[in-house]
């Protein structure tokens, strides 16, 4: 394994003692990528370790922990207009993903990094949802023709929806797995089991169904660029769920939403990358898992998280592929990969010309 | 393919790895043998930039970036001044262990007095005039304030000029040599001075600030002149010149206000540099 922000996460006693002056360089390089510098802070107070971190490091966690702290504050301003939108209504609106752990109180939320707030709002009310968001500003900004129809057709969810006066990004979620695949993991039992939040229009999802939507997060992941972090998350999101809900709610959870085979290869990538121990009802879900589908996701995180690999970068391919595949089947992949490229092509030859136009407009004092 | 090299500059070390054959030399016009350096083992980077060409891009063009994040394209000709800015970009955008301010900080007798100033203002030029006349240089365009201590933390970096203030300071000072001199970049014709040398043997000395002094040079005005600005004026003209006090939040709001509460702040308007220093003198000999 050897990923720094992993090592540490799963350790951090045991880095601190241990690391060396190369590997704290390549700790900082990590944890900047992946936006992980925040939840490293908040890592090293709980573990009480933040006095054996050399004062360089220290510097870059004190600047995660402001980013997430700002960020934090952008968070609950936009909430508190969002409660203004669905307030007195009958939709049914939950936060998911990082700001249902932010609003429950979860620890793992403080540090944490995001990019958007997520909501999910069942088939029966999503037009309504959408409807009232619109109206409220939150509009669908500067998106290709194609790219706008992939997500209507085969996504679980709107096209990204921008505030035009803040820039609050909103992903307004009907599922949590993309209607194009093959698999039907059901979202009902989500928003019947969700938690109503106090004197809010917002539910959040149980703990243990979090922890069942990152889990297929993961398992239809087809980027690399935030693997580490989601791997993180997935922890530290574990190991406060198992406190708050007990493993065999777990197992319900992912029986109720026939996704029993995601949050089995979630397990044991966890059971693989932090060496966490799995109870033995883990073992009912195993039956969904296909076997071969557990060897490539371990095999393809080995080599991904391993950069020496000669299988490193190979490995970024075959996941891209993997991930597009349980998307969307063989047949609108090809499709998609045709249409995606020349899109790709078209979209760079307006960025250069972008950067040229930008450079003519730049004074000479301009900051860079 | 060249080795990496390091920048052993203070608060922030840089890992480079550079395509160019070239760079490690051009920088050693800018930056003295015991900061430009091979990869030291002993010590922590802060930053790991990647400096190379990619075979896609026209005319050999080099991509500053840092991890995945991509700076710019640079066009080999002009690889020096892209990677100096490319180095401001890594310190204004990711850090905000200190509150950092887009200005020039130049230290006499333990006081320190800073620069902050918009575009086209002089600011540089002022700058390099007080150091050529044996100010300490704690930055030209980074005033680092440590919200613990208040101090000014020194980012020491070599001065850059721009278009109009090369012939100035040639005039002023003939004997000074100036480096790297790189015409046609986006922001017209750079070139560079090195920091004197007690500036980079104090490179990781604090300075107390004394004076914030928002320099306006104009050909047309009549001498000097000048208004002191109020304490709230004072915060809110530092923190519109700030790169990070939005993301720093409770902490650069007091950091601020310790700044701005125990410093005095003017606006200058001038003809001549000199002028604008002579009052600089007079008035922390004042008190």
């Amino acid at each position: 394994m050897k990923s720094e922000c992993i090592a540490f996460v799963r350790g951090p006693e045991l880095y601190c003692q241990n690391a060396s002056i190369q590997q704290w360089t390549a700790f900082i390089d990590e944890a900047r990528q992946y936006a992980l510098l925040g939840s490293c802070y908040f890592l090293a107070q709980d573990h009480d370790v933040w006095a054996k971190i050399p004062t360089a490091v220290q510097n870059h966690l004190v600047s995660g922990y402001h980013y997430a702290e700002k960020q934090k504050i952008t968070l609950l301003n936009e909430l508190i207009e969002l409660e203004k939108i669905f307030t007195d209504s009958a939709i049914p609106a939950l936060l998911v993903k990082g700001v249902a752990y932010r609003v429950d109180g979860y620890s793992l939320a403080r540090g944490r990094v995001f990019s958007d707030i997520d909501l999910l709002v069942p088939d029966s009310h999503f037009a309504q949802a959408l409807e009232k968001l619109k109206n409220a500003g939150y509009l669908e900004f500067s998106m290709s023709a194609y790219d706008r129809r992939y997500y209507l057709r085969w996504t679980h969810q709107h096209p990204p929806l921008t505030h035009f006066l803040r820039g609050a990004n909103i992903d307004l979620h009907h599922h949590i797995f993309p209607v194009s695949s093959r698999e039907n993991i059901r979202v009902e039992p989500i928003v019947e089991q969700a938690i109503p939040l106090t004197d809010s229009a917002f539910s959040v999802p149980s703990p243990a169904h979090l922890f069942m939507h990152a889990a297929v997060h993961l398992f239809y992941q087809d980027e690399t660029h935030k693997l580490v972090k989601d791997l993180v998350d997935l922890y530290l999101l574990y190991q406060e769920v198992i406190t708050r809900q007990p493993f065999s709610d777990l197992v319900a959870a992912a029986q109720q939403s026939n996704a029993q085979a995601a949050v089995f290869y979630a397990l044991s990538t966890l059971q693989q990358v932090f060496a966490i121990q799995l109870p033995a009802e883990a073992g009912q879900l195993a039956p969904a898992a296909s076997r071969y589908r557990t060897w490539q996701m371990q095999f393809l995180l080995t080599h991904l998280l391993d950069h020496t690999s000669t299988w490193h970068r190979p490995a970024h391919f075959f996941w891209f592929v993997r991930g597009h595949l349980l998307k969307m089947g063989p047949l609108t992949l090809l499709y998609h990969s045709i249409a995606k490229s020349i899109e790709q092509f078209k979209e760079r030859r307006e960025l250069s010309k972008k950067q040229q136009q930008a450079d003519a407009h730049t004074r000479p004092g301009d900051a860079h | 393919m060249t080795r990496p090299f390091a920048l052993e500059l203070a608060p922030f070390k840089f890992l480079i790895n550079t395509s160019s054959s070239h760079l490690y030399h051009q920088l050693s016009d800018l930056y003295p043998s015991e900061i430009l350096i091979a990869e030291e083992l002993n010590s922590i980077y802060d930053f790991k930039v990647s400096y190379k060409s990619r075979f896609w891009q026209p005319g050999g063009s080099m991509a500053f970036q840092l991890g995945h994040q991509h700076f710019r394209y640079a066009d080999p000709s002009q690889a020096v001044p892209m990677f100096e800015w490319g180095l401001n970009w890594c310190v204004a955008t990711y850090q905000s262990r200190f509150l950092c301010i887009h200005a020039a900080v130049l230290e006499k007798n333990g006081v320190a007095v800073i620069l902050p100033a918009p575009p086209g203002s002089g600011k540089s030029t002022l700058c390099a005039m007080m150091m050529l006349q044996g100010w300490r240089l704690l930055s030209d365009e980074h005033c680092m304030v440590d919200p613990v201590s208040g101090n000014i933390v020194p980012c020491v970096r070599p001065l850059s000029l721009k278009n109009n203030s090369l012939a100035v300071i040639s005039r002023l000072f003939p004997d000074v040599k100036l480096f790297q001199k790189t015409e046609k970049t986006h922001k017209g014709t750079m070139a560079y001075l090195q920091p004197t040398a007690t500036s980079w043997q104090k490179r990781e000395v604090t300075a107390r600030p004394r004076l914030v002094i928002f320099p306006k040079f104009n050909a047309a005005a009549q001498d000097l002149s000048g208004y002191a600005l109020t304490q709230s004026q004072l915060f809110m003209q530092l923190a519109v010149n700030s790169f990070n006090y939005s993301v720093m939040g409770q902490t650069g709001f007091d950091a601020l206000c310790r700044l701005s509460s125990s410093v005095e702040g003017y606006c200058f308007e001038y003809n001549d540099g000199q002028l604008a220093i002579n009052e600089i003198e007079a008035l922390l000999n004042e008190e």
